[in-house]
């Protein structure tokens, strides 16, 4: 390789970058990696259990190089990427067997917490309940009884607060699909915590 | 038996859910972590790369397969019409054999 062929990685923007990846100049690709780790980390962390957070984050990467030559049109390259790590984040979901993850039932404790949740009068008060570790519980417990789809619509649409339209982007679905699936993964996170509020959490619809 | 929660209820409970979800703790990736996803895709493209000779050597026999397939319709279809040609010149000489040939004295 000869001077005039040396890339300078941290002057070259995104799109230029992938250019030169396609092109064959693999290493540049560590730059894309430096530049959107967090970026994707944080994405990945809002949707898998924290231990399945590297392996995925890392599946990310893998999975947005073979599909590199695909990355075009106006969007920024960030945005392709998040497309990409939410699907593999759904994928995560798909291809694994509730049974797989067991989440312990919650007890009179979990109770407790919601109890003093709706008792919460003040912005402090409220965020020191988000804070609590029955917080993490409801919700891995609740989130568990989800299909994988309904599970990442809510998670998308409810939880980090996408538009739909937005959420339909990232998932590659239509935004009636996306629109429907919110709906119905809200009622049914509702109905869970009004069963498990009256002591049955038994027959949900998932 | 404890009170039914009301809309109300419910949409706080989901607020203080949705403030967990993102204040979920992010860790930091090392760079033992960059390094493992850069071995990997090295990986992969060299195996891409041997992935594309395999493709080629396939595309040559399907080619090949495509251009034998042409020659043996064409041989076919060539002996078909010689073969027809054949038999109804002989059907013809037959023919010719019997109306300059009479049985019956004259």
């Amino acid at each position: 390789m000869n001077d005039h062929d040396r890339v300078e990685p941290t002057l070259v923007n995104d799109r230029a970058l992938v250019c030169l990846i396609v092109q064959g100049k693999i290493e540049l690709f560590g730059e894309l990696v430096a530049r959107h780790q967090q970026h994707v980390t944080r994405i990945v962390a809002r949707h898998v259990p924290a231990d399945r957070i590297e392996e995925t984050t890392h599946d990310v990467f893998v999975r947005a190089y073979v599909n590199l030559a695909q990355f075009s049109g106006p969007s920024p390259f960030e945005n392709w990427l998040a497309g990409i790590a939410v699907r593999t984040c759904y994928d995560f979901w798909r291809t694994r067997k509730r049974e797989e993850l067991p989440v312990s039932a919650l007890t009179t404790d979990h109770q407790q917490w919601m109890d003093r949740v709706l008792a919460a009068q003040s912005d402090d008060q409220f965020h020191e309940q988000a804070r609590q570790r029955e917080a993490v519980e409801v919700l891995e417990w609740a989130l568990a009884r989800l299909s994988p789809e309904n599970r990442t619509v809510l998670t998308l649409v409810h939880l980090d607060g996408y538009s739909v339209r937005e959420a339909a982007r990232l998932l590659g679905w239509t935004v009636v699909n996306v629109k429907v699936r919110a709906h119905r993964a809200r009622r049914a996170l509702r109905t869970m915590l009004m069963n498990h509020h009256r002591g049955n959490a038994d027959g949900v619809q998932r | 038996m404890p009170m039914a929660y009301n809309d109300k209820d419910l949409e706080k409970v989901e607020r203080v859910l949705a403030e967990t979800h993102r204040t979920r703790h992010v860790p930091l990736l090392g760079p033992a972590w960059t390094q493992r996803v850069m071995r990997d895709i090295r990986s992969g493209a060299i195996r891409e790369g041997n992935g594309n000779a395999g493709r080629g050597v396939e595309q040559l026999v399907w080619r090949t397969a495509a251009v034998a397939a042409a020659v043996a319709v064409v041989l076919t279809a060539s002996i078909v019409a010689v073969s027809w040609t054949g038999s109804s010149e002989s059907a013809g000489l037959l023919a010719e054999e019997f109306e300059s040939v009479s049985l019956l004295p004259e």
